[in-house]
């Protein structure tokens, strides 16, 4: 469960989210809407840890236990275009780099490059066209089945067949945790608003 | 440790199939080498002036290629999923070994070609070689900090260069002295001092750079 209160993040002296508070259980999904500049991929860090806010709380709890700050990182998975990929590494080596920080097997690598139709390229991601970027970040973001999972913009570059995917990652991942999703597509907004964050106003409220 | 090798596997892997560092190293070393055989010709410089030459051209290759290790993550916008996926102090260690890999290599490299190109006389072949490696992993250290401190800036340019000079004086101090001595034939008995003295300060420079790096490495 994720709660949010009072989250404040100032960059600047300048507030880029005010007084914001929502709360999320397991099983559902979250869309945070907003117009560009609204502070919708700002939030997104800040609850991932990334980022430290200005005022406020930030509080995540898994099984009835409130996760401490460091353990946050253990349990989510993070996409984002602010994410960069290595361009002289493959999608199997970024795959491999990642379940070996993680601690996991191999076929974990072959089963998730399958799943995001990957499997049968081995050129450097430096040479992949954005949708398949997007499909390599995805794929990175799910190695250690993470409980969360923070979607920035994730249909962003992607195909109807990348869509679909998205679709399916979303709906896997609300049978064993939450997703928090930031959007500006309406049919997405409409599709995954189990809560909705709206941050087009200066004081920003759930529905 | 399999999170270390896999770091460590990585950034080589990158850094072979880009070669920015290598090609930086090497380009600047080779240059400073060359230029300083022509300036000096067949003049027989003396022991001191061959320790500092030898220890200007391994710093200045190392601060032009190793500087990199941390602010390529920042450029590329890799750090975030690092800071996700592995705890600082695994990052840590991950570049340090890598510098120290790259630092070693260059160190090897360019005591050979200084050997062969400026043909100095060396009275303690081996209390030269262990100088030469030992202070390559104390300036592997220092600049691994260093280098996550100024990826952070703003303007990065030749901040790392200049940082290091306070944190390596002391280093240098000793270093050129003890590789001086090496060059005139001293025993490894009349360096136990220095040589001391670089084991301390490798180990007090990444013990604490372990404990600074947390704060540097967040966001």
């Amino acid at each position: 469960m994720l709660e949010v209160s009072n989250l404040t993040k100032c960059y600047n002296g300048r507030p880029v989210l005010e007084d914001v508070c929502c709360c999320v259980s397991p099983g559902q999904s979250m869309v945070v809407a907003g117009p560009n500049g609204c502070g919708k991929s700002t939030f997104l860090r800040l609850v991932a840890g990334l980022a430290r806010p200005t005022a406020g709380e930030i509080r995540w709890e898994l099984d009835g236990q409130v996760l401490a700050k460091g353990e946050v990182a253990d349990h989510l998975g993070f996409v984002s275009p602010e994410l960069g990929l290595y361009d002289h590494l493959t999608a199997r080596e970024h795959l491999s780099f990642f379940a070996d920080l993680w601690g996991l097997e191999q076929s974990r690598v072959d089963e998730l490059l399958n799943f995001v139709q990957l499997a049968q390229y081995e050129t450097l991601v430096g040479q992949y066209s954005s949708g398949m970027r997007q499909r390599v970040k995805l794929a990175c973001a799910l190695v250690h089945n993470p409980e969360i999972l923070i979607l920035d913009e994730p249909c962003s570059n992607l195909d109807q067949e990348g869509i679909v995917l998205v679709d399916r990652i979303i709906q896997q991942q609300l049978a064993r945790g939450l997703v928090l999703l930031a959007t500006n597509d309406a049919g997405e907004v409409a599709r995954y608003k189990e809560v909705l964050l709206s941050l087009d106003e200066k004081a920003a409220g759930t529905d | 440790m399999r999170r270390l090798l896999a770091l460590i596997k990585k950034d080589l892997t990158d850094e072979f199939r880009t070669r920015y560092a290598i090609n930086s190293l090497l380009l600047f070393a080779v240059i400073a080498l060359v230029m300083v055989s022509f300036a000096t010709g067949m003049a027989g410089l003396s022991a001191s002036l061959h320790a500092a030459l030898l220890w200007i051209i391994l710093f200045f290759s190392a601060m032009s290629g190793m500087g990199r290790s941390f602010a390529k993550e920042q450029e590329k916008n890799t750090a975030p999923a690092l800071r996700l996926a592995a705890p600082p102090e695994i990052i840590f260690w991950g570049k340090l070994c890598f510098n120290t890999i790259l630092m070693l290599a260059l160190a090897v490299l360019v005591l050979l070609m200084y050997i062969f190109l400026l043909n100095p006389s060396i009275g303690n072949l081996p209390l030269l070689v262990l100088l030469v490696l030992l202070g390559s992993v104390c300036l592997a250290g220092a600049s691994t900090i260093l280098a996550a401190i100024v990826s952070m800036a703003a303007n990065q340019g030749t901040l790392l260069p200049i940082l290091s000079l306070p944190v390596l004086l002391p280093f240098f101090l000793v270093v050129i002295n003890a590789t001086q001595t090496a060059f005139q034939g001293a025993g490894f008995s009349q360096a136990a001092g220095s040589l001391l003295f670089l084991v301390s300060y490798a180990v007090v420079i990444i013990t604490v750079s372990l404990l600074l790096f947390r704060h540097v490495w967040q966001d």
